[in-house]
């Protein structure tokens, strides 16, 4: 399959956005996913943007997104949030890495051209290549070459699970 | 199309002819490792996904190391060795470091001193500083515990290619300059540079070369510091020659082309460069020793695989020798990052004097210790603190008050004898 489409509510943040904001590194070790979605961006700005879990598809940044040391469970914390994919103009490579193999939240690099207030309703559309995004009476497209498998929300280990239990094991 | 170092090593590692930033490709890492935090997790993965009768992809590629929960009267951390053992025995894996063999340690020195770094091949670490690895112009890629399963079980990973930069510095460091300093400047320049946030740094230029090998290694360390994805040296016939005598044959070392692609290249004269310190709160706050303000500091951390492989313990030691004593009220605590390390000190009775003297603490265990804020020489609250480690966020190596400085072995070697920085 290689095309995704989701709608709904986007939560927009102003300028950088750090790993340890996105999940502060106290819970990386927490095994309670609900719980740690409780976490997602509690630290963002120091705590003065206020983010509820399940309110929001979207992230969309005006910055760089994911700046500093991005774990496993930063994207993980995401998705469990209820985020379907991040904007942004510039996405941690570790960021995209870790949220493409874990099968969590789809990044999505765009520079978009206006700043969608948070609550606009957003949506994506990506078929052969290309991503479309509207708000607002906004649209703008931008090229997208996530894998089929990750469009699918898939995960790496999905990927390799497919193929069957390797001939050494 | 030219191609740099790293494109020539991902594209090999994936069967390619050639890869550019942007491209999807799945390589197939020559080494990957993991150690004790994530033994568990990467264990009750394999047993889950693929059944306790599975086996790994390539046993004799895989590499395991005890080096971070190291106080085993702790039981939490008694069952991450557990783990590590159990992982290590139930898969067959060859390069096993668990506490107590013959040379264990701090992944990032131990892989280069045991002869598993070498030129043109791709590492994948599931640390956050297995950039170190480009010291040596290898790939050193941090993968998460999910990743490093595909390549146990596959010996696959998905990677992007990123964006690259090359920075080249040309000239001669001044005698007092180390790598340390060189990659703190770095950060205090880079840090908020958008296009180094993710890029693949290639790091070259004479004065590059002619640093010592482990030097590199130090340079190549602090990528993730520096918000880059890695950092890589291409490997000069010194690097080449220094791992063959560390028993690694069958290499290839890879160079850029002429006509590689990179987004931007900085250039800097070696000439500009001068000794450092992070002030506290994160090594982009770097500013030249000269400048920093007049501290008094009561504790001096030589260790990390920033800060304490042979070449940098030998400089502090040899420093200390010099001067003979500590300065007053000044603790000095040393974590050599490898028990080869660590016995190369008191096989030196210049060197085991002064791990004897007052207020000196050698680690018994070398491993993180307080450079990841987990036991050992973890600073108090009213520490202040030079540390020849790679971070120094708030509460990073201890207490939430402490106040720790980032340094070269030197100026730690030079505050624990002074006693403090400034006038």
């Amino acid at each position: 399959m290689s095309t995704y489409h989701a709608e709904g509510p986007a939560f927009v943040i102003d300028g950088d956005v750090g790993a340890d904001e996105i999940l502060h590194p106290r819970h990386h070790s927490n095994a309670n996913i609900d719980d740690v979605a409780g976490h997602c961006f509690a630290d963002l700005h120091g705590g003065a943007v206020p983010f509820s879990a399940g309110t929001w598809t979207f992230v969309i940044a005006t910055g760089r997104f994911g700046v500093g040391l991005v774990r496993p469970p930063v994207p993980a914390a995401m998705k469990a949030a209820g985020i379907a994919a991040v904007i942004a103009p510039s996405i941690s490579p570790l960021f995209v890495e870790h949220s493409v193999n874990g099968g969590a939240v789809l990044p999505l690099r765009a520079p978009l051209p206006q700043r969608p207030e948070t609550g606009a309703i957003v949506r994506l559309s990506i078929a052969n290549g290309r991503a479309n995004l509207s708000w607002n009476g906004h649209e703008l497209a931008c090229d997208c070459n996530l894998p089929g498998w990750a469009l699918a929300g898939e995960t790496w280990i999905d990927v390799l699970r497919r193929r069957g239990a390797p001939a050494h094991a | 199309m030219g191609m740099s170092a790293s494109c020539k090593i991902i594209a090999r590692a994936g069967g390619r002819s050639q890869v550019q930033a942007g491209h999807h490709v799945v390589v197939r890492p020559d080494w990957a490792m993991t150690y004790d935090p994530q033994a568990g997790p990467l264990r009750r993965r394999l047993e889950s996904h693929w059944g306790s009768a599975s086996r790994v992809f390539s046993p004799e590629r895989l590499i395991l190391v005890a080096d971070h929960f190291l106080d085993l009267s702790n039981p939490a951390h008694l069952e991450k060795h557990e783990d590590l053992d159990r992982l290590a025995r139930h898969y067959g894996i060859r390069h096993y470091y668990p506490v107590g063999s013959a040379n264990y340690g701090v992944c990032h020195a131990l892989l280069p001193e045991e002869g598993l770094v070498r030129p043109g091949e791709l590492i994948a670490g599931t640390d956050s500083h297995s950039s170190t690895y480009g010291g040596f112009g290898a790939l050193g890629l941090n993968v998460g515990i999910d990743a490093l399963e595909g390549i146990a079980m596959f010996g696959e990973h998905w990677m992007e290619v990123p964006h690259e930069v090359r920075i080249e510095i040309s000239g001669t460091f001044p005698a007092d300059v180390t790598a340390k300093d060189v990659i703190l400047k770095l950060c205090a320049d880079l840090t908020s540079d958008p296009l180094v946030f993710g890029a693949a740094l290639e790091l070259d230029g004479e004065a590059i070369q002619a640093l010592h090998p482990e030097e590199k290694l130090t340079l190549a360390n602090m990528a993730q510091e520096l918000g880059a994805r890695w950092i890589i040296i291409p490997a000069s016939e010194a690097v080449c020659t220094w791992v063959r005598r560390l028993g690694a044959g069958g290499f290839s070392a890879v160079h850029p082309d002429k006509d590689a692609i990179y987004q931007k290249t900085i250039r800097y004269e070696a000439a500009d460069f001068q000794p450092m310190v992070a002030l506290p709160g994160g090594p982009e706050r770097a500013v030249p020793l000269s400048e920093a303000p007049s501290t008094r500091f009561n504790e001096v951390f030589v260790g990390s695989c920033t800060g304490a492989k042979q070449h940098d313990v030998e400089r502090v030691l040899d420093a200390l020798v010099q001067a003979g004593r500590l300065a007053d009220g000044m603790t000095l605590f040393l974590v050599p990052a490898t028990r080869k390390i660590r016995n190369s000190i008191f096989e030196n009775p210049a060197w085991a004097a002064v791990a004897g003297w007052d207020n000196v603490h050698v680690a018994n265990e070398p491993g993180c210790n307080a450079c990841a804020g987990i036991h050992g020489f973890i600073a108090g609250e009213k520490a202040v603190r030079m540390s020849t480690a790679n971070r120094n966020y708030a509460g990073r190596s201890g207490a939430a008050g402490a106040q720790v400085y980032l340094g070269s072995p030197l100026t730690a070697a030079t505050v624990a004898t002074r006693g403090q920085v400034g006038q």
